[in-house]
């Protein structure tokens, strides 16, 4: 490398390694400073990683129970969707079913037969959707149902037996292993009623299921309404890792060419529960600008206090030769460096904390419940580890600790070398 | 075609039945038991009604104690088409019904002013509060078409004797796939009624009551209508009068009667 | 005995001393009038938040205290219209004039079919006083187009986003068909007269709102109403005035009354748990960085001075002096610094509690007249709570530090290690 060499002025290199010594030379100042950042860094990990945690939470739990990630229907069958017609409906599954699971993206799918049904105890009927699930094939491979099992068991494809939403069981005050009636009309018209025994209660959190439906076996669903092997809808879970527009638009174009047939995403699925989402997140970034504000402080109150405590070591730089310049390399490099480690620190711990936490997941016994307003969360929540994230506020606050270290510096620098030299 | 060759059977079964019944004391009528197709015609020929015009009430019972009762007006036609007008009380009178078949009827309420179509779950719904849905209500089948029969048994109800039949649906689009009637065997009128839903779970229950001669009919003018899975209401109709097989213009069925009809 | 030192004007001292070093100075009571701050802020921040659910839940679903047949609140679900409240005309003024109450309600919600191009949806229909509203329901303030219905007509004000869905425009005339409080069949027909967006989606996707007599019309209620929420000049007052109201109305309906108060509603404590578990956590965060803050920037205002209190131990003060002067500096500085941040954060909570803070500019082209503003809800105990954790942890700060130093030899301390 042909560089000239002014004296005066170190190259990067030299600056980098300049840095990296002064920083160990003094343990007890870069340590004050890295942890400081390191701790607000966790901080703020922390809180952006619970507040998206909560709302991914209550994705997920529209997508494992309620939509999937997209549902494939008959055409014509969705505008009529509130009256829970058993027609137009979808016959030919097995072929259905491949050609969509050779989509890239798509992870697995299961026919649901949805329903309209009224319980009875015999004194009281109250209105519900039924839904019939592939109890011991694909349900679980698409939908998470055995999770949210509070009471008795999940389904079995041979025993008789319902599954029924907590709310609708406490509405009737009964409990697993009580019998109850349900009242359907098949396809065709004719009444059908059955007493089947609760094999399970559902706690999902989501209202729509736990206050308003029944589940039982598809086999039994079919043969409740006379449908033979037709169902209303094919539920798709899309593989994890998998783009969700891109996969969904693959899922569209492939479907084509079959003739009537409707795809679904699950945000169309659910718009009045995207646009609660869209408010609460106002909410939560107002929360989180509070904390990186403070955050901010701390680390440049930090820095700037860390640089100015050096100025004598500027001083004596200046009386040495170096220039200006050089000086405000060494020490951009140093808050750098500095910040970029207590960084790397604060979010390596909330990385493992987050982690940790989300083994078990975290108790906080909570449930909008009842209000319809608000997330649907079950009472364990799991914190989101972003990692893209949680990289781009890493690497940023470490670019911001090295110009919090540039300012003072520069002040410094431009003191003479015997002011400098002579500051307590 | 299987009924004949059911009932055909069954005859045979039911001539057994009567034999070794005869033998243990029980009450055989005459010769062989009727032919259930048989008793069917028969109901339905007092039953069914090519048209008539009744004036009756209604009265609802709930479990606390508390009745409600209306009367109305209504016209009937063939087994599809009626039209219905609430007289009393006050409150609820001018509210009227029109069904032209199973999957169109119209109800009006005078406050609204407009007639309105009843659709999807809103079938499923008791009319005016009652036991009887909107299908229910307004349904007139033919038993013979509808349903095949069997001879189950005799037993006496309410000091009649009557015959009791096993109904299952002809087609699959009957709302109530199964039925038992308990037949007056003199009279030719089921004296009750169990509905049945696929799986043979009992729905509603009719007790029909206070028969009278009209015509060269038989009549039940009380009919009293219980939901088994709905157990703290129940229903009762009463006709006060009625009139058969009289002419009923066509105009009665249209909605421009629903709305603003001189009646 | 004579012992000068020890009545060293230590707080002038120290005070003296912090005004020698400004820029040091100004960068510890920065730090902690930006925590301090900060803490006094969320606090009533959260608690606007908290305070604008309990509030949107009163005010539309339990009132502070709510009146219902004694039956009603079992059959809820279904919205049973013969388990009614009667005589409301005579009891309104009753419940009026109890010096408790600050304003009483009447409302109808009954569950409706619309009819409109002969398709019929499900739809719930809200029966009031609208003028009574204001300040509860605040229905007239939901139009964002047409006007609202008038008493006596029949005209209907519906949610904006149910109207798209059903496809109705302002004008267009809707059939409600639903129970009469005779277990009958009622109907209506109405115009409809106006759009309400409450950015409530509850409301906005189900509800259609008609003057209350219009709907007593229609289900038959002459005089009655399905519920009547009181509201109480002191919420946290409602368990009182619940009874006291019981004492007064008890008697005066045949079937009995049912009265409760917003926390036997069910609701509301299921969403207080929730909340409250969240907020807390996030607060507790917050005090956490709040205190790495001043605590850190302490640590090192004081470390960088370890050569002057070396001297100052040579020149013969006590060490438990310099300990007491370094504590006072803390305080010095501390009370400065959580005091602008106190007054600051109170001035930016009360200013929020004012005038609130409109998001709709982030909400894509969706206006929310009401839902859409944040507004904080200020108590003076935040900024004192913000104040003493400040000071506290400012002083407390200083200690660690402070016992390195006094243990270093003088000599050491002088090296300025």
């Amino acid at each position: 490398m042909a560089h000239e060499i002014v004296p005066g002025t170190i190259g990067w290199l030299t600056t980098f390694r300049l840095g990296i010594r002064n920083l160990a030379r003094h343990r007890r100042r870069t340590w004050i400073t890295a942890t400081t950042v390191a701790i607000a860094i966790l901080l703020l990990q922390m809180s952006f990683s619970i507040l998206t945690g909560l709302e991914q939470q209550s994705y997920d739990n529209l997508i494992n129970y309620q939509t999937a990630h997209a549902k494939i229907y008959a055409d014509g069958y969705f505008a009529d969707r509130d009256e829970y017609p058993l027609e137009p409906n979808l016959s030919e599954i097995g072929d259905l079913q491949a050609t969509v699971t050779s989509v890239t993206g798509i992870a697995a799918t299961t026919p649901r037969l949805v329903f309209f049904a009224q319980i009875s105890n015999g004194v009281d009927q109250i209105p519900c959707q039924g839904v019939g699930i592939d109890v011991e094939g694909s349900d679980d491979d698409v939908f998470r149902l055995p999770a949210t099992i509070v009471e008795g068991s999940y389904l079995t494809e041979s025993d008789e037996g319902m599954l029924l939403g907590s709310g609708l069981a406490k509405l009737f005050s009964v409990s697993a292993g009580d019998w109850l009636t349900i009242l359907c009309q098949t396809v065709n018209g004719a009444y059908e009623a059955i007493d089947l025994p609760i094999t399970g209660i559902v706690g999902s959190g989501n209202p729509l299921i736990d206050r308003n439906t029944l589940m039982i076996p598809l086999t039994v669903a079919q043969d409740l309404l006379d449908m033979e092997a037709a169902v209303t809808e094919l539920a798709v879970r899309f593989s994890a890792g998998s783009r969700e527009s891109a996969t969904l638009s693959r899922l569209t174009s492939a479907l084509e060419s079959e003739d009537g047939l409707e795809v679904k995403g699950w945000r169309a699925l659910e718009e009045n529960f995207m646009a609660l989402v869209k408010m609460k997140r106002t909410g939560n970034a107002i929360m989180l600008g509070i904390f990186a504000l403070m955050a901010v402080v701390g680390i440049t109150n930090t820095i700037l206090m860390a640089t100015y405590e050096r100025t004598r070591e500027i001083g004596m730089l200046m009386a040495m030769g170096m220039r200006r310049q050089g000086i405000r390399k060494l020490f951009l490099t140093e808050g750098a460096l500095c910040g970029l480690l207590g960084s790397a620190l604060g979010t390596a711990v909330a990385f493992v904390l987050i982690y940790w936490i989300n083994i078990k997941g975290w108790n906080i016994t909570a449930m909008y419940g009842d209000m319809d307003v608000g997330y649907p969360v079950k009472d364990i929540i799991y914190l989101s580890l972003d990692l893209l994230t949680m990289a781009v506020i890493g690497f940023s606050t470490g670019v911001l600790a090295g110009l919090a270290a540039l300012y003072p510096a520069v002040r410094a620098s431009r003191l003479d070398a015997a002011e400098a030299l002579r500051h307590v | 075609m299987r009924t004949f060759s059911i009932n055909h059977r069954l005859l045979g079964i039911a001539l057994l039945a009567c034999g070794l019944t005869a033998a243990s004391g029980t009450i055989c009528p005459a010769g062989a038991q009727p032919d259930p197709e048989e008793i069917l015609r028969r109901i339905d020929s007092n039953i069914m009604i090519s048209s008539a015009r009744m004036t009756a009430r209604m009265s609802v019972q709930y479990s606390n104690g508390e009745t409600r009762t209306m009367e109305f007006i209504s016209w009937s036609q063939g087994t599809d088409r009626s039209f219905l007008e609430f007289t009393s009380p006050p409150r609820d009178a001018g509210s009227r019904f029109l069904r032209i078949d199973s999957n169109r009827m119209w109800i009006f309420l005078p406050r609204v002013g407009k007639s309105v179509r009843i659709q999807g779950h809103m079938l499923r719904q008791g009319l005016m509060g009652s036991d009887f849905s909107f299908g229910d209500a307004t349904e007139n089948p033919s038993m013979v078409d509808d349903y095949s029969a069997i001879m189950e048994r005799e037993e006496i109800l309410n000091d009649r004797s009557t015959f009791v039949l096993y109904l299952e649906a002809k087609r699959d689009d009957l709302a109530y796939p199964s039925r038992r009637i308990w037949v007056d065997s003199q009279h030719w009128l089921p004296l009750k009624e169990e509905r049945y839903a696929k799986s043979g779970k009992l729905l509603k229950t009719m007790i029909l009551g206070d028969v009278r001669r009209v015509g060269d009919r038989w009549y039940p003018f009380r009919l009293e209508l219980n939901n088994a899975l709905q157990a703290d209401t129940s229903t009762t109709l009463q006709i006060i009068e009625m009139e058969l097989d009289i002419p009923i213009p066509a105009e009665v069925f249209t909605l421009r009667n629903l709305e603003g009809g001189d009646e | 005995m004579f012992n000068p030192v020890a009545k060293m004007p230590l707080f002038r001292l120290a005070a003296r001393n912090a005004r020698r070093n400004t820029r040091r100075s100004l960068l510890t009571a920065i730090a902690i009038l930006v925590a301090v701050m900060s803490v006094t802020f969320t606090f009533g921040y959260v608690g606007g938040a908290i305070n604008d659910m309990m509030d949107i839940y009163a005010r539309t679903q339990s009132g502070h205290v709510r009146i219902t047949h004694k039956e009603y609140p079992d059959r809820e679900r279904f919205l049973p219209l013969h388990l009614n409240v009667p005589h409301v005309s005579e009891l309104l003024p009753i419940i009026r004039t109890h010096p408790a109450v600050e304003g009483v309600v009447a409302r109808i919600r009954t569950a409706v079919l619309i009819d409109f191009q002969n398709e019929n949806s499900p739809g719930l229909l809200i029966g009031a006083d609208f003028e009574r509203e204001l300040g509860y329901f605040d229905i007239l303030d939901m139009v964002v187009e047409g006007r609202a219905p008038q008493p006596g007509s029949a005209e209907i004000l519906i949610g904006a986003i149910l109207a798209e869905q059903l496809e109705v425009a302002v004008g267009d005339t809707l059939i409600l068909l639903g129970q009469t409080a005779y277990r009958s069949m009622g109907g209506i027909r109405a115009e409809v007269t106006g759009m309400a967006r409450s950015g409530l989606d509850p409301v906005d996707r189900n509800v259609l709102f008609m003057p209350l007599d219009q709907v007593q019309l229609m289900t038959d209620l002459h005089d009655g109403t399905t519920e009547i929420l009181v509201f109480a000049e002191d919420p946290e007052q409602a368990g009182l005035l619940a009874n006291s109201l019981k004492a007064e109305l008890d008697g005066l309906v045949i079937g009995g009354l049912e009265i409760q108060t917003w926390k036997d509603q069910g609701a509301l404590v299921q969403m207080m748990e929730s909340s409250g578990s969240i907020f807390g956590v996030v607060i507790f965060i917050l005090m956490l960085m709040a205190g790495l803050i001043i605590i850190n920037t302490m640590l090192m205002t004081v470390l960088e001075r370890t050569q002057e209190f070396g001297m100052l131990s040579a020149m013969g003060m006590r060490r438990g002096n310099i300990v007491a002067l370094i504590l006072n500096e803390g305080l010095v500085i501390g009370i400065v610094g959580a005091l602008l941040g106190g007054i600051i954060g109170s001035g930016l909570s009360l200013w929020l509690e004012q005038h609130g803070f409109n998001i709709s500019a982030a909400m894509e082209g969706m206006d929310f007249p009401m839902k859409n503003i944040i507004y904080s809800d200020w108590k003076l105990i935040h900024p004192i709570i913000g104040f003493f954790v400040g000071i506290a942890t400012a002083v407390g700060a200083t200690l660690i530090p402070a016992r390195r130093i006094v243990r270093l030899k003088p000599a050491e301390a002088l090296r300025g290690k």
